[in-house]
């Protein structure tokens, strides 16, 4: 069948050009007759019923192209003074009805061309006689001949053709009566016995049909009045009498895209109207709303606002007419009124930024719409719908959204995976708009919405591992939007997070609990700000046995965490306690440290960072008195000792000095006790392995560093020098990474001394180095 | 000679660190997200705890050069403790700080930059933004941009950009402390 289109196309495009030669051969040497004799030839080929729709179409350009030279030929004939109520009559003899027919056209609109005659008079003479073809498609084509040649010779307003030739009233009716002719004939379309293959060939010629839209649309004098009162309700007449589904979408379709978005704002009642009640069942009506509210809010958001919504209520408008498809009992699947639903209020949005009632009421007509329908109709599609329909409200508006009673009613309609969803772009636009979380309803709203998030629902589906940190990690960040100035209602929206956090199980609470104790922090720092607390619920004592108690649960699984958490946890106290009132509370996490640290922490190179890092926040502690902190500082020296190597040892001991001795404490005696053991455990090793000159240089660097404030015996110091200079040619030998590094460290310690004697410093004067 | 170069554009680098999100904040300020978009600065050097995926990916966008270490909350196993990177005639050592006692301190610091034999050492851990010259080297701190928890009373969140040219480099100190302020410091380059 395909080959036999093509070969069939193939011999008629051949008789076209060869004919199309002719004609142009005879109008040179201005052989009228015989050039209209070729012409009506090549014409006849548009008589065939062998072609398929698009290959007529085809066919028809190339005649139509050639058509043009012809018509040239004719304007030049009456400038030199042939009549053309002679052609026009001439034209007629040719045999067929086809060729007849586009010659007759052809002259007729250089005859309008003359003004000899009334350009409306023509145009109704050339309507008349093309209703001779009723054979759909070749009908349709003279149609869209007609359309074409005539389209610049209307009596339009303003036109040259308007006055005795008509008006525009005129030209609106012979445009709306082609298009009425053409619809019919598109209509009664045969084609192929194969039903959707009918329908795509129908498709395929559709902008023939569109083109009479489009200029109705270009008439000048279509105004919005006229528009309103006579060009829209004609257009509405030949959608609604045709009963095809596919021209209804069609039409309405080209009506929307051709006119301006002012028309259809003023005559929005009128098109819904017929959309909703008047269009056949099968028209898919909603991508006819979706379309008009793109187009709408489009135009909404281009121009102004205030006329947008004073002028005509928009949202009223689409709001009876979708509820209207809503409540009948149209055939208009669940998924499509879903779409619809989306599209609506996706569109109230744009248009109605932070009107949250059009929201709630738009909420509720989903929610009436879901509970009537069966739980199998809620398909994959479907619940993505739902999904977006929870979601885009967040984006713009604020979290108040969540206090609509209709929320919780779409949610349960989705299954885990969905709510999961909803879940999470919930916690996104909340962080990605910077809300504040600063209301109690709200705090309760929001943490339902999110409890897919929270704690394991019944019907929980396992996450993969990166999937769930992300989600994770959303809700730790969400808690630090909390805040009031208010801190006691600051706290009870915490302790409303903290509250759920206790229901997660620890794999969540391995995110959830450092966050909310690190929001615990910040708060207690602006209750002391505040100076101290005001209710009883925010009381220091209980706030910090709380986050004893969270830090507690993470050391079964998260030791090193918990270490961590503690230590940050005595720095807040540090901020918190000037007066040492917490002094045993804080002794006891300090020893939580230690203990952890010895009991629970196994891999060796940890623990070396670790004690750098108890040791640093000990070092800046004021909250401790002096007898609890010299246990705890001697505890966590004695942790030194015990570290793995040697090296680890003596300058874990060496940086423990830094306990007794800093802002808050001037132990010189600790201190110089922590160099006694230093250079001791030094001592014990330095006698294999000379590179362990290293801790030596290290040791005496830290001399250095305590030098002008502690005293040390001179011999002492010495000392260690004289062992440094006796070990490091050997250590230096082999030139390798570790003799690099020593070379490194000397070379600047040695700068150091040299500088500090420049500058004169008392101490250093008798260094011999 | 050297003052005709220095009259030049130089180059860009971002300090930013201890960012700790999701555990001590939800995000970077708003001002400052604004201000931190991709192709604005040739290097970015952070000094750790960034604290998860996301935000690192993010940092990774906005330069071809970025240069990351690890903070006492990272967890991942692929990043560094220390790095050092050459530009121009300046060597920078790169390092969270944590490893160090006491923790922000100049002296114990400057201990460290001359073993990794260093111009300019960044560091962080401390929560609060400084620019230290001890002896005839620099100490940058460009505190938390996000201004999470850090132990003091108070935390601004902050950041520096830094313009290298051949023997100075220009320090822009930006901090939020209701507006967003820019202090402006300049180092020498001294051997």
């Amino acid at each position: 069948m395909e080959e036999d289109q093509e070969k069939y196309l193939e011999d008629a495009r051949k008789v076209v050009k060869e004919q199309a030669y002719f004609m142009r051969a005879s109008l040179e040497k201005a052989q009228l007759k015989d050039a209209l004799r070729y012409s009506s030839a090549m014409l006849s080929e548009l008589k065939t019923s062998l072609l398929s729709p698009r290959n007529y179409y085809i066919l028809f350009m190339q005649v139509f192209d050639e058509m043009r030279i012809l018509e040239n030929y004719f304007k030049e004939e009456y400038r030199r003074g042939r009549k053309m109520p002679d052609l026009y009559e001439s034209v007629q003899h040719a045999t067929y009805v086809i060729p007849r027919l586009y010659l007759l056209i052809t002259v007729g609109s250089v005859f309008i061309q003359t003004h000899e005659i009334g350009a409306k008079v023509i145009l109704l003479d050339l309507l008349e006689c093309i209703k001779a073809i009723q054979h759909p498609l070749r009908g349709l084509f003279i149609r869209y001949y007609f359309l074409k040649l005539c389209k610049d010779r209307l009596p339009d307003t303003g036109s040259e053709y308007e006055g005795t030739g008509g008006n525009i009233d005129d030209a609106i009716e012979i445009i709306i009566r082609n298009l009425s002719e053409m619809n019919k004939l598109w209509i009664r379309m045969q084609g192929s016995k194969d039903k959707s293959k009918r329908e795509r060939e129908r498709l395929d010629l559709k902008v023939t049909i569109g083109e009479n839209v489009t200029r109705l649309s270009n008439l000048e004098g279509v105004s919005l009045d006229t528009y309103k009162t006579k060009v829209l309700p004609k257009i509405i007449d030949i959608i609604t009498s045709s009963k095809d589904p596919i021209s209804q979408t069609y039409l309405m379709d080209c009506t929307i895209q051709a006119f301006p978005d002012e028309y259809h704002l003023q005559t929005l009642q009128e098109l819904l109207k017929v959309c909703t009640t008047q269009l056949e069942p099968t028209v898919d009506i909603k991508n006819i709303f979706i379309n008009l509210m793109g187009r709408l809010a489009d135009f909404a958001l281009n121009n102004d606002m205030g006329t947008f919504n004073s002028e005509v209520d928009i949202y009223s408008m689409f709001k009876q007419n979708i509820d209207k498809m809503l409540d009948s009992n149209s055939q208009i699947e669940f998924k499509n009124l879903l779409d619809l639903q989306v599209a609506f209020l996706n569109f109230t949005l744009r248009c109605y930024p932070s009107n949250s009632e059009y929201v709630n009421d738009i909420l509720k007509s989903c929610c009436r719409l879901c509970e009537r329908q069966n739980e199998t109709d809620f398909t994959e599609e479907c619940q993505k719908n739902i999904v977006k329909f929870l979601a885009m409200p967040l984006d713009t508006m604020s979290l108040s959204i969540l206090t609509m009673n209709e929320y919780p009613n779409l949610m349960k309609h989705l299954p885990f995976q969905k709510r999961r969803q909803v879940a999470i772009k919930i916690c996104q636009a909340v962080i990605n708009l910077n809300q504040v979380i600063d209301d109690l309803k709200i705090t309760g709203e929001l943490l339902k919405f999110i409890q897919p998030l929270l704690i394991t629902q019944n019907d929980y589906v396992e996450i993969p591992e990166n999937e769930f940190e992300e989600e994770q990690q959303l809700v730790a960040r969400t808690v630090h939007l909390v805040q009031n100035a208010d801190l006691a209602i600051h706290n009870t929206i915490l302790q409303q997070f903290i509250a759920r956090f206790q229901q997660g199980e620890i794999n969540r609470q391995k995110y959830t609990y450092p966050a909310a104790i690190f929001a615990l922090f910040r708060l207690l720092q602006l209750i002391a700000t505040q100076g101290g607390p005001q209710t009883q619920e925010t009381s220091y004592n209980l706030l910090f046995e709380q986050i004893r108690g969270l830090i507690d649960v993470l050391q079964g699984h998260f030791p090193e965490l918990a270490l961590k958490l503690n230590l940050n946890f005595l720095l807040c106290i540090n901020t918190v306690d000037q007066a040492k009132e917490f002094d045993e509370f804080s002794y006891d996490i300090g020893t939580q440290v230690i203990t952890i640290f010895q009991d629970e922490i196994g891999d060796s190179n940890v623990k070396v960072v670790l004690l750098n890092q108890i040791m640093s926040t000990f070092a800046k502690l004021n909250c401790i008195s002096g007898e609890n902190f010299d246990t705890l500082a001697g505890n966590a020296t004695q942790q030194a000792a015990k570290l793995l190597k040697k090296n680890e040892q003596a300058i874990g001991v060496m940086n423990a000095a830094h306990m007794f001795f800093n802002e808050n404490i001037k132990n010189a005696q600790r201190v110089q006790e922590c160099f006694k053991k230093a250079i001791k455990i030094a001592n014990q090793s330095i006698g294999n392995n000379p590179k362990f000159v290293y801790v030596f240089i290290q040791i005496l660097n830290k001399y250095f560093y305590f030098f002008e404030q502690v005293e040390f015996k001179e011999a002492e110091i010495q000392e260690v020098i004289k062992i440094i200079n006796e070990k490091l040619p050997k250590a230096l030998q082999d030139n390798d990474e570790q003799s690099k590094k020593i070379k490194i460290l000397w070379t600047a310690t040695q700068e150091l001394v040299k500088e500090r004697k420049r500058r004169s410093i008392q101490a250093y004067q008798q260094i011999n180095i | 000679m050297a003052d005709e170069y220095d009259e030049e554009f130089g180059e860009l680098g971002l300090v930013i660190g201890d960012f700790n999100i999701p555990s001590r904040a939800s995000e970077l300020p708003p001002q400052f997200k604004d201000l931190l978009v991709p192709n604005k600065v040739q290097y970015v050097f952070c000094t750790g705890n960034v604290g998860n995926r996301e935000t690192t990916d993010w940092l990774k966008t906005l330069s071809g050069n970025t240069h990351l270490v690890k903070g006492d909350f990272d967890e991942s196993k692929d990043i560094p403790e220390t790095k050092i990177i050459q530009i121009g005639s300046w060597k920078l050592a790169l390092v969270h700080g944590h490893q160090i006692v006491p923790a922000g301190d100049n002296e114990s610091l400057y201990t460290f930059l001359k073993e990794m034999e260093a111009d300019v050492l960044i560091t962080g851990y401390t929560g609060v933004a400084k620019v230290s010259t001890v002896e005839k080297k620099y100490i940058l701190n460009p505190g938390s941009v996000t201004g999470g928890f850090n132990g003091q009373q108070k935390s601004i969140p902050s950041f520096l950009i830094l313009e290298f040219k051949k023997e100075k480099i220009q320090v822009f100190i930006y901090t939020l402390d209701g507006d967003v302020k820019i202090d402006k410091q300049e180092l020498l380059l001294q051997k």
